[in-house]
Order: structure tokens, then sequence, then C-alpha cells
């Protein structure tokens, strides 16, 4: 059986077209739903929930009785 | 355990997009809420933080629907055992029962996890908040997850914090988690409301390990005397705590309170209240939980008028298991010594009544 020279090459251009559009899809994906979901955007951002976490401790009674006593 | 900063229980590692398979799912579809809309109240509006209670079938249970099927039944989540004793200790008329259930709801059902509760977030009694950063973790972690609730007696005793007193040789020499004893099919449920946890089909049982302990061809002599008579605690605990008197009630600015008027550091040997085929000893340890008859006066007079139907000195399974404690030291150490048992004296009069079937009368002190 002789082997095809041209054969190992298809295969290498198969292999970085399939990684390529993995990691391009990947990537977009990824920002397209983080830029659709308030959800997210505020979700992953440490300077956003500090602020909105603060305004809302400043608003919020205290929750919990300072009269209990004893364990548990 | 500290709480987290407000800003750190709702922080999402953006690995849980990356990794985790639940972050593929959209926000939404568990938490509601609006993810179009621009002002957090609007973002917030319908927004449910814990979809996994009281019913996690819709959520968990598309995929993982053999668990969430017995969800109902997991005590963590149903607290039936709680229901069921002051249930027994509740007064029969039908508005008492009714203001006793109430404040139950408020102070005591407030307690519980949910599939979320372990696998997400701590517990919202200890506050809540993501453990990591919205990762779902198959196995829970014991400091967020297991003493952050169970603190004052299983922490304390497990880990070795109460003064003096060294922690369980499980953990303290084998390094031995909550889950190694307590596994996922018993924290689950097991498709039946038990009255108790120790009646747990799946709860654990030292001889699941020691199986030589409880063989009759044991290998340690007082193994085989004891066997089946005395509960493995009896010999192989230390002091562990107790606590007495709960009143409960709301302040000034409406929000809920507990007073426990003491705790102390004891251990008392009496006769086993429940005894099973599991527990079939004729001898356990016994600790004072909280109850008292005044526990809801707050709310409503004479609410546990059936309160001596239950003893206050309880079958306890202290997690300060050691191999060699002050009983193991010879036969005396325990045979006559009368202070190690829970006697009358032991007892305050207003709940000897109740404590009958748990104390152990002079004569019957093994000698």
């Amino acid at each position: 059986m002789t082997k095809k020279p041209g054969g190992v090459l298809y295969l290498i251009v198969a292999v970085l077209i399939v990684l390529g559009c993995h990691f391009f899809w990947g990537a977009t994906h990824t920002v397209q739903s983080q830029e659709e979901s308030t959800c997210i955007s505020c979700h992953t951002s440490v300077k956003e929930l500090v602020r909105i976490t603060r305004e809302i401790a400043a608003k919020s009674p205290p929750q919990k009785s300072a009269e209990s006593k004893g364990e548990g | 355990m500290a709480p987290l900063e407000p800003y750190e229980q709702v922080l999402i590692d953006d690995e849980f997009f990356e990794e985790d398979p639940h972050g593929e799912i959209a926000c939404e579809k568990c938490h509601g809420g609006n993810p179009r809309a621009t002002t957090v109240q609007a973002a917030h509006k319908g927004l449910v933080s814990d979809p996994t209670y009281p019913d996690p079938s819709k959520t968990c249970g598309e995929c993982h629907e053999d668990v969430t099927a017995k969800n109902k039944t997991s005590l963590h989540v149903s607290l039936n055992p709680y229901k069921h004793i002051i249930g027994m200790r509740a007064n029969t008329k039908k508005g008492v029962r009714k203001k006793v259930f109430k404040a139950m709801d408020t102070h005591c059902f407030t307690c519980h996890s949910s599939c979320g509760q372990c696998h997400v977030s701590r517990p919202d009694s200890v506050e809540g908040g993501f453990v990591q950063g919205h990762l779902f973790l198959k196995t829970p972690p014991m400091e967020t997850n297991c003493t952050a609730c169970h603190g004052s007696r299983v922490e304390m005793e497990y880990l070795g914090k109460n003064p003096g007193i060294p922690g369980d040789v499980h953990y303290a020499k084998r390094g031995m988690k909550c889950i190694a004893c307590h596994t996922g099919e018993e924290m689950h449920g097991m498709g039946k409301d038990y009255t108790t946890r120790y009646d747990a089909k799946n709860a654990p049982r030292c001889e699941e390990c020691h199986e030589d302990a409880v063989s009759p061809k044991a290998t340690i002599k007082t193994h085989r005397i004891h066997n089946g008579k005395v509960s493995c605690h009896v010999c192989h605990s230390v002091a562990y705590k107790n606590c007495y008197s709960c009143h409960v009630g709301k302040d000034k600015k409406g929000l809920p309170y507990f007073k426990t008027e003491k705790t102390d550091m004891a251990f008392k040997i009496g006769l086993n209240p429940h005894p099973s085929k599991n527990r079939p000893y004729k001898f356990v340890t016994l600790r004072h939980v909280p109850v008292s008859k005044g526990l809801f006066d707050f709310y409503v007079k004479d609410g546990l008028t059936n309160f001596d139907v239950l003893p206050t000195w309880k079958l306890a399974t202290p997690h300060n298991i050691q191999r060699k404690t002050p009983q193991t030291e010879s036969c005396k150490s325990c045979h006559g010594k009368n202070e190690l048992f829970l006697m009358e004296k032991d007892v305050i009069p207003e709940e000897r009544a109740a404590n009958q079937g748990t104390i152990v009368p002079k004569d019957a002190i093994p000698q």
C-alpha cells in the first residue's frame, strides 16, 4: 500500500479549521451572552456589586435582632 | 464562621461560565428576573434567590430527577423531627396549636437547607453567599455548609474547639470530614418521613467500619461484654455541650430573637429513651436540649402542655469520639461511679416527669 503525501496536510488543515472555529465561536458566544444579560455583567463585576450592595445596605434596616442571646 | 461581605455573596466567578455545565443555563431559567432590564429593581423583579427551595423539581430535577424525587423527605428540607417533637409536646387545642406552629415558622423552620444551599451557597441561616462564585460543588465543603450551621455542638466537638477537650479521633487522626459518615444518600432523603434522624435508613453506624467491635467474637473483651447493652458513645465519647431553657420572641422592631439561659459541658449516661433495632442499648449518652415549657410563651401561654411526653435529656451521639477515654481506663471507671449517670438530682424538678424514662435509678447503676 502506498501512502498519499497530501493526506497528512489535509488532516492538519481540517484540525486547524475546527480549532479556529471553536475558539472564535466560543469567545463570541461568551461575549454575546455577557452583553445581553445584565445578570452576568453585574454579577461578575466586583466594582459594580460593591457599589450596589453598599447602596442597598444603606437603605436596609437590620435583619437580625440584637436581643438574641446564648447558643442556638 | 464570619459572614461574607455583601458583594462577595453574589459575585459570580468567570469560571462558572467557562467550566461548570450549569453555567450554560440562562440565569433567568432558574432564577426568574429580567436579564434585559437596565435597573437593579427591574432586573430583580420576580427573582427567586434559591430556586431549589422548597421544590427543586423544575430546576435541579430537570436533570437530577433521581435525587430531587426524594427531596421532600430530606431532613434538612422537611425538618420533620422538629415538627413531630413539638407536635407531640404541643397543646392539643387547635387555636393554641396553630400559634405554636406559627411561632415555629418564624423561629425554627427558617433553619433549613436545600440543593442550592448545600451545593452552591452557604445556607441562608448563616447569611448565605456563594461558596465558590456560583460553581456547583459535588461535595459541599464542611466548613461553609455543615459546621456553619451545626456549630455550637458538632463543630466544637468534632474539631476539638471546646477548651480542654480533644477533637474527634476521626478528624484529628484521619482528617475525615462530615461526608465520610453522612453520605449524600442520607442528606438527600430516603423517601420516607422519619420522625427522628436516628431512624433514617442510611444514618451513620459505627459498626459499618468497626465491624469487629460488635461481633460476638470481638477481639476486645469489653466489646464482647457490653455488646448490644451500651452504645459506643458511652465508652468512647467525652464531655459535650448541653443547652438549657430556650425562649423565643420578637423585639421592638419586630425582629425574631431567641435566648438560651445557659450551656454547660457534661457527660451523662442514661437509660435509652429511644430503643430501636439499630440502637437497642440499655445505656446511652444523653444531651440536654434547649427546649423549655415556656419556649413559646411570647406567642401563646400553655403552648406546650404535653411537655412531659418526651425527655429533655435526649439520646445523643456526641461527635468527640476517642479511642481512650476516662471510661475505658478500668471497669471501676463506670461501674459504681454514680456521677457519670443521669440521676434524679441532676434533673431540675420541673423536668423530672419528662425524664422518667431516661433517669437511672440508683439501684440500676451497674456495680
